[in-house]
């Protein structure tokens, strides 16, 4: 895991949470078909990321990013990266 | 041992309109009790409450409807292997309630006393599994978003501010409301179908943290 630059202790309702999210993630279902995330997704979170979402597109944004574990995998690699 | 175990009979006669047949009973007090006490002594508990433990289920599984706890196994996997696990279940409550053992097996559901442990484990795990997607399904999409990012991913707090341009606080908050929220519908859940589980939060971490399933990395692929 990266380190946390927030200073936030690893310990307690994140350690129950990891392994919880670390379960799910590695059982989340394969047969969504959807391998690909499109580029225009791709463009809308790397401006997520960089904080130029406007408030009001955010929920909507989500929404999209959700739909595939792959489009949540490369939101959080650009999260990782950048 | 298992071949001719009980649990290859049905708890219902046929013949008696639902009624719990008397073989069923008879085999379950003679063969399946001193199995259950013997599981719960390995377990740290003291003949005296692995008894007391052991007899209050097979009394609920006497009793009549509704109380009957045999009618809330819904047949995911052995039944013996589910009582074995209402059993430990009802030990682990006990001892948390009481304090008067020491903290000694509160990891019991790493393996279980069963002749099919994996089936009951993948049993437990899909269980567990289900309420957890439903919990975490229900929330708005920007916490469960930022639940999936900062515990399934390991983003640091400081790189969620900047997304969604709030303080550290704030991010805080929503992630504290977000694990409440999972944990109380997941909890409220569980506990609706399978009453016998008895489980705790921590207890629902650990069954996704044994799962065989985490043996590799979980970070970002």
């Amino acid at each position: 895991m990266s380190p946390d630059s927030s200073g936030e202790s690893a310990s307690g309702p994140d350690d129950a949470l990891k392994n919880i999210f670390g379960y799910l993630e590695k059982n989340y279902p394969s047969e969504t078909g959807d391998s690909a995330v499109p580029e225009e997704l791709r463009r809308l979170m790397k401006e997520f990321a960089e904080g130029k979402t406007p408030s009001a597109e955010i929920e909507a944004l989500c929404t999209q990013i959700l739909r595939t574990p792959e489009s949540i995998r490369a939101f959080a690699r650009i999260l990782g990266e950048s | 041992m298992h071949a001719d175990f009980l649990f290859q009979l049905s708890p219902h006669d046929s013949s008696s309109n639902g009624a719990l047949s008397e073989e069923f009973l008879s085999r379950l007090d003679r063969e399946f009790r001193p199995r259950m006490i013997a599981c719960l002594q390995s377990r740290g508990a003291s003949r005296h409450l692995a008894e007391d433990v052991v007899s209050e289920i097979i009394s609920e599984c006497m009793a009549e409807p509704p109380r009957n706890l045999l009618g809330r196994f819904k047949g995911e996997g052995p039944l013996d292997g589910w009582l074995l696990r209402v059993a430990i279940n009802r030990f682990i409550s006990r001892h948390r309630r009481e304090r008067v053992l020491e903290c000694v097996k509160l990891e019991v559901m790493d393996t279980l006393p069963c002749e099919n442990p994996p089936e009951m484990e993948g049993a437990l795990q899909r269980i567990v599994s289900n309420v957890l997607r439903e919990a975490i399904e229900s929330l708005p999409a920007e916490a469960r978003l930022l639940l999936w990012l900062r515990h399934g991913y390991g983003i640091p707090q400081n790189r969620l501010c900047v997304c969604w341009r709030s303080t550290p606080s704030r991010i805080s908050r929503a992630l504290s409301s977000a694990r409440d929220t999972v944990r109380d519908r997941t909890l409220r859940s569980i506990q609706k179908e399978e009453p016998g589980l008895h489980l705790q939060w921590p207890d629902i971490s650990g069954v996704c943290a044994q799962s065989d399933l985490l043996n590799g990395i979980r970070y970002v692929a």
